[in-house]
């Protein structure tokens, strides 16, 4: 194959692939927001027709509107999820350090010729 | 790492930059909209600070991820595609080090930018109410370390992605960052059943919590921030940082060009 | 001493897209180039010379086997600092000037700034661009941009030049200028290995000729093992070598 024509093909195919990556990314984020959306609307409903008042509605209503502005406390939040950020970069720096790179290949001893 | 070579890389990035007319659109609109905020004058002096406030560093986080995009989304794919990057690679430079001197490059007329509308905001603030407000510069300084973490994530993704493709992802993955920790709890916490919980987890953990470089309402209110907040939220800044680098230079590293 | 350059049964296959099978760009190629010699790298176009050049110079990986580069592993950042390269499409930052260019490529050498100043003004009376040391490469006409891509392949005094058709899309004055400045170099001792499809070119330059077809070396050796009785010119030899090739494969 004339290696243009396999460049061209390939960019469409690379194309084609990213379009159907693009809309499952757009399914999961939509399928994220209606799940926010719809669960408030279904929980105060939910409370409207049965008048419970679970403690995950407080939490919502305490935390959610009332305090939006609070700023997540740094021990329980930031250090929390740092931890793991902290690791993963850690192990993925290890990795990269004792793996060769492309262009590292065995050297070979030969004598002069 | 050779750390001068980083800095060469920096430096002719920021130079190459410097000539990208867009950047001077970006920032020209982000500084007449910081100005405008000025004109506005119909309410009592308190309530106009806040107002100031509110709507110029809401200007700055957004227009200081528009410049970041701007920057970073055809770095490395202009360069490769111009095959301007073969006279480099080809010479004693890693490509590890390629990668951290475009990056660093770009991050540092980032900082000019929001430098730029920081000081803008802090002369608006004090010729309104006589009071120097340096609370705006944590502020600020936040959202830089933001865009620096977006302009990673950026620089990652347009090593394998189109450019359109980057911009998605980038923008899709900003959002599900954004969502607040507490909101992600409530989700958690309604969810019944727990492969609903385990997934909502997984995508917040996984992603960059960007909501906790947000200090917007509490700079705006005049709230107390807790001390250790902000030594907090730089680290995970940087941290986070350097592990998008990490995996940019796992990608260029076998990426044939 | 280590060959100059030395490849060890080189594989290169590019995956195919959607239903065509993968692209056997090279298949076991085994390539030795001496220090001192000038070697031309011949083959048609997509034969795999410009695959085998990106391989030597690190930009793509191989699939399999071993290629080095005065000892060291090509790719390698040792192998880099002997090495001078000029790509078969160059395109360089365009608004920068070419005296700061220069500078700017030869500051990953650790070559001091008077050093430096000193080689640049060497170079460009070699390569004829001594007037231009203050004008921008968008300033050059394409001939002169050539003359500068080989003045920053030599910015390093390399051991080693790799020159990926450095005579492609010139006229034939630029063509002449290209051949100069490799003969001149010649001169003092540099090995250098150019690929073309220019078999004249080739004939008047090179000691060394290595014919590449379909990802495959044909034959490899001396100017002179080519040159027979029954095909005097490189160029009659060259056909009649892809001929029996091809006749073989058809077979």
């Amino acid at each position: 194959m004339l290696k243009y024509e396999c460049r061209m093909q390939n960019a469409g195919v690379r194309r084609s692939r990213e379009i159907f990556l693009l809309l499952i990314a757009y399914f999961l984020l939509l399928i994220v927001l209606l799940t926010g959306i719809c669960f408030p609307a279904m929980a105060s409903s939910l409370q409207d027709e049965h008048h419970e008042h679970s403690e995950m509605n407080d939490l919502y209503d305490r935390e959610f509107h009332n305090e939006l502005w609070r700023l997540p406390d740094p021990q329980k939040f930031i250090y929390a999820h740092l931890r793991w950020v902290l690791g993963a970069a850690v192990f993925l720096w290890i990795v990269f350090l004792t793996t060769n790179t492309p262009g590292m290949m065995r050297r070979k001893r030969r004598g002069p010729r | 790492m050779n750390l001068l070579n980083v800095l060469r890389i920096a430096s002719m990035t920021a130079e190459e930059s410097l000539r990208k007319k867009i950047l001077y659109l970006i920032l020209f609109l982000s500084v007449i909209l910081v100005a405008l905020s000025n004109f506005v004058n119909v309410f009592n002096l308190g309530a106009q600070v806040r107002l100031i406030k509110d709507f110029s560093l809401t200007g700055i986080n957004f227009f200081g991820l528009i410049f970041t995009l701007a920057m970073y989304l055809n770095a490395i794919p202009r360069e490769i595609e111009g095959k301007t990057i073969y006279p480099l690679l080809t010479k004693p430079l890693s490509r590890s080090e390629y990668l951290w001197g475009k990056f660093l490059g770009n991050y540092f007329l980032v900082f000019l930018n929001m430098a730029i509308l920081a000081l803008e905001l802090f002369f608006i603030l004090k010729l309104n109410s006589n009071v120097a407000y340096f609370s705006i510069f944590p502020c600020v300084f936040l959202y830089f370390l933001q865009c620096g973490v977006v302009g990673a994530l950026v620089l990652f993704l347009s090593i394998h992605f189109s450019y359109p493709m980057t911009l998605s992802l980038a923008f899709f993955f900003y959002i599900l960052g954004s969502l607040s920790a507490v909101y992600i709890q409530y989700l958690a916490a309604q969810t019944p059943n727990s492969i609903g919980v385990l997934f909502i987890r997984l995508v917040k953990d996984l992603l960059p919590h960007f909501d906790y470089f947000d200090i917007k309402n509490s700079v705006v209110h005049d709230y107390l921030i807790d001390p250790r907040y902000l030594p907090a939220a730089t680290l995970y800044g940087a941290v986070y940082t350097w592990l998008l680098m990490l995996l940019g230079e796992f990608s260029i590293r076998h990426k044939d060009l | 001493m280590p060959e100059a350059i030395l490849t060890e049964n080189l594989k290169k296959t590019y995956p195919g897209s959607g239903r065509n099978s993968k692209v056997q760009a090279l298949l076991d190629l085994n390539l030795s180039v001496a220090r001192g010699e000038v070697y031309g790298f011949i083959g048609p176009n997509g034969a795999g010379k410009t695959t085998t050049i990106k391989l030597l110079m690190g930009l793509i990986s191989p699939s399999g086997g071993a290629a080095f580069i005065l000892g060291e592993p090509a790719g390698s950042i040792r192998a880099k600092r002997q090495i001078g390269y000029l790509s078969e499409i160059a395109y360089y930052y365009d608004f920068m000037e070419v005296g700061k260019l220069l500078h700017f490529y030869g500051s990953f050498y650790g070559i001091s700034r008077h050093d430096r100043e000193k080689r640049i003004g060497e170079i460009l009376a070699l390569v004829g661009l001594s007037g231009k040391k203050e004008a921008k490469l968008r300033e050059l006409s394409k001939g002169m941009i050539q003359r500068f891509g080989i003045a920053q392949a030599l910015i390093s005094n390399p051991s080693l030049l790799v020159l990926d058709e450095p005579t492609s899309g010139l006229d034939p004055i630029g063509q002449k200028e290209i051949k100069d400045i490799i003969l001149r170099l010649k001169e003092r001792g540099i090995t250098i290995f150019f690929s073309s499809h220019k078999l004249t070119e080739v004939e008047h330059i090179c000691d060394t000729i290595g014919i590449i077809h379909l990802g495959k070396m044909l034959a490899s050796g001396p100017l002179s093992s080519f040159l027979k009785t029954d095909s005097p010119t490189l160029e009659e030899a060259f056909f009649k070598l892809i001929k029996e090739r091809e006749q073989n494969e058809s077979s």
